[in-house]
């Protein structure tokens, strides 16, 4: 169990996480996962002064690759080795460097099958595989309908008696859950990473009906401390 | 009263004492034990507010209700520790495993042997001697007999910087004071609730006295250091904040048994036929220091050695032998066969109480590690809309007031300071204003933990003597942390301006 769980993180890393040929100066992204582990990213990459391109590891099942509605901006799908990327450029590149990217993948790679109280787990973050350093990273992945995170199990780099301010914002996006991870200057090599377990919240009704129930029945039950004692 | 009541072995604290209840406090009973699921419902039911997670609302529902009932007491404590247990592993709020995990906590471990301690010096009957000997001096009054007994607190706070170890050492001491003036965990009397709660205040907040008082004081000059680039030396602390501490006490001494729980005339004596004399003649009866006396001084002293010189340890034996292990040292010498004193049937463990602490501290760890605690913080901060129009003073007395009363929702002392001097510090520099000034003053109210049994390991130790309910804790904290916040705020406007921590006003 523990192999299989460790293995997928592992798988997740190595698929989620984007990376650059060249290290961009601004990377924000958003992921929109739905309930059947399907996700829609969109993303928008902000090339440093002397680039016109980028690549952008995906999963394999990603597809619908688009560059924005910039017609001076292509996407393209390509393979390197065993892994596919998306090849950004923009010819010519204009003032705005920042290059709008979309894509659909059919099951997103950063989240594992039901484990025990129907939670999953997932992990989402970047590794900077680049050799300069991203200047700043804001990714958010928004949680399917009815998910909300149950608990985050771990931060990378971890928090300490020394972190001032967590790496990570839960918020709400459109009534969903989502998780925003911000680092600026992430170094060559380094990684930020929140893994966490969501769930879908059942229904509460039955527990709230035995709660008001246990209330009434200790307020009969138990009346005689409202009397005065004799004497 | 015989002297036989004297004899601190009849009193065991394992032996759970039934104690009647006024129509208020049974009212508080029969109501809080519906609102307690109320509220417990109400939050685990509401929509997720930003920033929390699932187990973060799912173990504030379970603490909010297990603290609404600690109060009430519907239920016994310890029970309500054991549903509080439940609650967080059948809700998902924390794992079951790590919740079990807490009965195995040093600060469990340290309570065990404390106990075992504790029993050192009641059977050679040490406690009652020095008890004996220090009421023969000063016992005349209630007044005067409380005072000393603060007294000894004070001189022992710098020496001995763990808390816990200081309420195990004062713990006999106390019980046999508490039995001269008649007051037991059957029928405590003010002077009992008196006794014990000052003492619980006085072994806190004179560690707030010092730099090295606690860990979380240490934490705190880090925090300074780093963040606001300055350093804070055991002198400045001192200065500073030991008046302030003092001061406290002495408040709390004066108002204790003449407006919190107001001691009878009649209670304000030692309750023994012969008065004082009979202490003194009992004294003269121990005759001089028995074997086992001195064995027991030095079993204890060895622990307590132990504690002073922590620091040396590694220097001098290559390891560290911290709080838990020198205890337990002293433990295993009392169990020897022929060298030590004790058997297993001598000690008196209150295993009721520890399940109500190990609940207590579950809830308190699964509040921290969720982040409910930290997103609970957060919201007051931010409701506060603290705007850079606030002059300095109304932003300092917002601070202390935040921090002394966050203990309130908080079992770690080191937890609130990793939270919260962050918080004040960044806020401090958002608004333009000298960290220190606010950081300084926000780091003398951590070890204002006075609030409730669980807010501090010696608070437990101390009401595991029965002689008050979470009620009485309750009532003599809130006034007491109300007391603390004005006299910090106080001490801005004067002393701290007088030694150049805070502005002019």
């Amino acid at each position: 169990m523990v192999a299989r769980v460790a293995a997928a993180l592992a798988g997740a890393l190595a698929l989620a996480v984007p990376a650059f040929a060249q290290a961009p100066e601004r990377y924000v992204e958003t992921v929109v996962l739905a309930p059947d582990g399907s996700a829609r990213v969109a993303a928008t990459v902000t090339l440093p002064r002397q680039e016109t391109h980028a690549l952008v590891p995906v999963p394999d099942t990603a597809k619908n690759v688009r560059a924005g509605e910039a017609a001076s901006a292509s996407a393209t799908l390509v393979s390197r080795g065993d892994r596919r990327y998306v090849r950004i450029e923009c010819l010519p590149c204009g003032e705005g460097r920042a290059i709008p990217l979309t894509y659909t993948v059919a099951s997103w790679p950063g989240m594992s099958a039901r484990l025990a109280h129907d939670n999953r787990r997932i992990s989402y973050g970047i590794v900077n595989t680049t050799g300069d350093a991203i200047g700043m990273f804001e990714g958010t992945i928004v949680l399917p309908p009815g998910f909300a995170v149950t608990s985050v199990d771990s931060v990378d780099p971890p928090v300490t008696d020394a972190t001032v301010a967590l790496p990570y914002v839960i918020s709400q996006r459109e009534g969903r859950q989502a998780v925003t991870i911000t680092e600026r200057a992430i170094p060559a090599g380094d990684r930020v990473r929140v893994t966490a377990r969501i769930a879908e919240r059942g229904s509460l009704r039955v527990l709230l009906a035995v709660l008001m129930l246990t209330a009434v029945a200790y307020l009969v039950r138990f009346r005689d401390l409202t009397a005065i004692p004799k004497g | 009263m015989d002297a036989r009541s004297l004899d601190i072995e009849a009193h065991r604290l394992s032996v759970v004492a039934e104690r009647p209840s006024g129509p208020a406090e049974r009212w508080l009973k029969y109501v809080s034990f519906p609102f307690g699921l109320v509220a417990f419902a109400a939050l685990y039911a509401m929509p997720l507010p930003d920033g929390l997670t699932l187990s973060g609302q799912a173990a504030l529902a379970a603490f909010v209700l297990a603290l609404i009932w600690w109060i009430g007491e519907p239920i016994p404590t310890y029970v309500t520790s054991l549903v509080l247990m439940v609650a967080l592993v059948l809700t998902n709020a924390w794992a079951e495993d790590r919740v079990l995990a807490v009965l195995g906590l040093d600060v469990i471990w340290l309570n065990v042997m404390a106990f075992v301690l504790s029993a050192i010096l009641t059977k050679t009957h040490l406690a009652k001697r020095l008890a004996l000997l220090l009421l023969a001096r000063f016992g005349a009054r209630a007044s005067t007999t409380l005072l000393a007994l603060l007294v000894v607190q004070l001189i022992l706070a710098p020496l001995i910087p763990a808390t816990a170890a200081r309420a195990v050492m004062t713990l006999p001491l106390l019980l046999v004071v508490s039995a001269i003036y008649k007051s037991t965990s059957q029928s405590p009397t003010n002077f009992g609730r008196n006794l014990f709660l000052q003492n619980l205040f006085g072994i806190n907040i004179f560690s707030s006295g010092f730099m090295t008082g606690s860990t979380a004081n240490l934490m705190a000059v880090g925090f300074i250091l780093t963040m606001a680039d300055h350093r804070v030396y055991y002198t400045d602390w001192m200065f500073a904040n030991l008046p302030v501490a003092i001061v406290g006490m002495a408040i709390a001494w004066w108002i204790g048994p003449r407006w919190i729980f107001r001691i009878r005339a009649e209670d304000a004596h030692p309750q023994l036929e012969g008065g004082l004399e009979t202490l003194r003649t009992q004294l003269a009866e121990m005759g001089r220091m028995t074997p086992a006396e001195r064995k027991g001084i030095a079993i204890f002293g060895l622990v307590v050695f132990l504690w002073v010189t922590d620091r040396f340890h590694m220097a001098w034996f290559g390891f560290g032998i911290d709080a838990v292990m020198a205890a337990m040292i002293g433990v295993i010498i009392a169990f020897a066969p022929k060298v030590g004193l004790l058997t297993w049937n001598d000690t008196d463990i209150p295993w009721h109480l520890l399940i109500f602490s190990a609940g207590a501290y579950a809830g308190g760890m699964a509040l921290d590690q969720t982040g409910a605690a930290r997103w609970a913080v957060q919201k007051i901060f931010e409701g506060l809309h603290l705007g850079r129009d606030m002059n300095f003073w109304t932003v300092y007395a917002v601070i202390i007031a935040l921090n002394m009363y966050a203990h309130f929702v908080f079992t770690s002392k080191t937890m609130r300071t990793v939270i919260m001097l962050p918080m004040v510090i960044g806020i401090a520099k958002y608004l333009g204003f000298n960290p220190v000034a606010l950081a300084l003053p926000a780091a003398f109210t951590i070890d204002w933990v006075i609030g409730l049994p669980i807010s501090a390991k010696p608070n437990l130790i101390i009401f595991s003597t029965g002689q008050f309910s979470v009620l009485d804790q309750l009532k003599f904290s809130v006034l007491m942390t109300t007391v603390g916040t004005l006299l910090l705020i106080v001490a801005g406007f004067t002393w701290f301006h007088f030694l150049g921590i805070t502005p002019a006003w």
